[in-house]
């Protein structure tokens, strides 16, 4: 079972580093399953790993990736990013 | 470099005009949110959201 980091990035980087780190991820085969940049999270994108070890070496060297906040989230806080509401109709209904 | 979004399954497609993951053609470039599934089976994001092939995901399509 995969536990959720949070890597701090530069604002306005967070898909390049989600891209440099699945490159890394892949090249040193570890143990990293997906990553997440929702687009109300500015400067921070959600890593899914076997451990925090883990996303320490799919950061290391790659611009922009300014570290990894001590501490797992709960899948619970992840979930929302996944269904996010649609600005359009929230505008439409109001 | 073009990035569309499918409409149908959101895998997000670069420089074609047909999903490579479910044939559909309607893509679109208004999309949000940025999913990488690297490893389905072990992803609790990938079951969540029924993704079975690795690739990039939009999270949101209009
Ligand atoms: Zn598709």
């Amino acid at each position: 079972m995969g536990k959720f980091f949070a890597v701090k990035t530069t604002v306005n980087q967070e898909r390049i580093v989600a891209n440099l780190m699945e490159l890394a991820v892949k090249k040193y085969n570890l143990e990293v399953y997906s990553i997440l940049a929702p687009k109300e999270l500015r400067g921070y994108v959600l890593v899914e790993a076997k451990d925090i070890q883990n996303v320490r070496r799919a950061i290391t060297g790659i611009p922009h990736a300014r570290g990894i906040l001590s501490g797992e989230i709960p899948f619970k806080e992840v979930e929302h990013f996944l269904t996010p509401k649609r600005a359009v109709e929230q505008i439409k209904e109001g | 470099m073009a990035e569309l979004a499918c409409k149908r399954c959101k895998f997000i497609n670069v420089d074609t005009e047909v999903c490579v993951n479910c044939g559909s053609t309607e893509l679109t470039k208004e999309w949000y949110g940025y999913l990488i599934i690297i490893d389905p089976e072990k992803s609790e994001i990938a079951k969540k959201l029924g993704i079975t092939k690795p690739g990039k995901y939009a999270l949101q399509v209009e």
